[in-house]
């Protein structure tokens, strides 16, 4: 049992300071990983309260058989693909990110991204297509493995092979077109 | 954008306001089950207490049929209620015996699934002669003998004057409100003459019949 699934439990024992840790690790990243769908950041926010909330509120849904960061992310796609649908908006695709970026999110981003070359590929995978996006997002940002990327993404193990594949020949025509040479 | 602890607090506000409207929801449920379990408790006793319905209801029997009806001459019918309770009505011939206008010649009897042996006498029937001395009463809306089909297994006797098959089954269709979305539609039509000549309309042949007759 992972460090977020101990302090779940712990918290589901009665332990109130549990779930601070529990927020106090997945924050950030959530909202990230939120953001990358809605390109809002106080929406990203709003959704990944909600995320938590749900942690709270629907206790059995958890079942520790997957890690509870698996858990929150996929929450957190759900809720987003919702909103979108929704309200009829349209992922952000290409350079949106980029351009329309507020300070609260440049901000938001230098806190994250304290290594240049994850910044780097970050900025490159704007130009991604959606998928691909998230699909580098879990697996290099989030450090997730491919079977709780697919989790996540509501993939099979094939389909989220061929995503992740295609994801980086794209990244790295994006990053030799930009002037890098990619090592892969 | 918040800070951890504005962050954490409005987390656990959100799940607070979600736990009392559930609270509250299941306050609501709980209240309406009770009520409604009272209600069913009152209508319960009610109606087994000694007191019964007959009490609230002094409405006599023969009112429940329309003055009209009784005055529009021809032929009628009053059933009993007691013999009612198995929904099953049949008009003996029994008026044969009787002096009355009663219209000649032919009898529509529409039954419904149920066998004649099954049916039983009404306390009153309509007075029935098949002579063919009598004046031919005619068909007009204001047909003294329409009787509703109650349930399946009752029979329903109409008395007419009327020969003509497809006027016998028009005035069928208008009186007993048939239609090709009516549930009524399996009754089993049989037409007697006078001269015992007889055939039988089962089911969906008797729209069939009438749609042939209309077009």
């Amino acid at each position: 049992m992972g460090n977020g699934e101990s302090s779940y439990h712990r918290f589901l024992n009665g332990d109130k300071d549990a779930f601070s840790e529990i927020i106090d690790v997945y924050r950030k990243n959530l909202i990230f990983f939120i953001n990358r769908y809605l390109n809002n950041l106080s929406l990203s926010e709003e959704i990944a309260e909600d995320c938590f909330v749900e942690l709270i509120v629907h206790r059995h849904r958890f079942n520790f058989k997957n890690s509870l960061k698996t858990y929150l992310f996929t929450i957190a796609r759900n809720k987003s693909v919702d909103l979108i649908r929704k309200n009829k908006l349209s992922m952000p695709d290409g350079e949106e990110l980029l351009l329309n970026a507020s300070e609260d999110y440049v901000e938001f981003e230098e806190e994250i991204f304290k290594n240049e070359e994850k910044k780097l590929l970050h900025n490159a995978m704007h130009k991604l297509h959606s998928d691909y996006r998230t699909a580098l997002h879990l697996i290099y940002f989030e450090d997730m493995s491919y079977e709780q990327a697919q989790k996540v993404m509501k993939k099979s193990k094939k389909q989220m092979e061929n995503i992740v594949y295609r994801a980086k020949i794209a990244l790295r025509t994006v990053l030799e077109k930009e002037g890098y040479k990619y090592e892969g | 954008m918040k800070d951890k602890s504005a962050f954490e607090e409005s987390v656990f506000n959100k799940s607070e306001i979600i736990f009392a409207k559930r609270k509250r929801r299941r306050k609501l449920i709980a209240t309406l089950t009770s009520s409604s379990l009272c209600v069913m408790l009152l209508f319960t006793l009610l109606l087994h207490s000694p007191i019964g319905f007959d009490d609230f209801m002094p409405m006599e029997k023969s009112e429940a049929y329309a003055p009209e009806v009784e005055n529009a001459g021809g032929h009628f019918y009053k059933a009993d209620e007691d013999k009612m309770t198995d929904a099953s009505l049949n008009y003996d011939k029994k008026a044969e015996e009787e002096a009355a206008d009663a219209p000649s010649a032919t009898e529509a009897v529409v039954s419904t699934a149920a066998t004649p042996a099954e049916t039983q006498a009404p306390a009153e029937v309509p007075e029935i002669s098949t002579s063919t001395e009598k004046e031919i009463p005619e068909i007009t809306d204001k047909m003294p003998l329409f009787v509703e089909i109650t349930t399946f297994g009752s029979t329903v006797t109409v008395y007419t004057a009327e020969k003509d098959i497809e006027n016998i089954l028009i005035a069928l269709t208008k009186y007993f409100a048939l239609s090709e979305k009516s549930q009524k539609k399996t009754a089993e039509v049989s037409v007697n003459y006078s001269d015992d000549a007889s055939f039988s309309l089962v089911g969906q042949e008797f729209f069939d019949i009438l749609d042939a007759i209309k077009n």
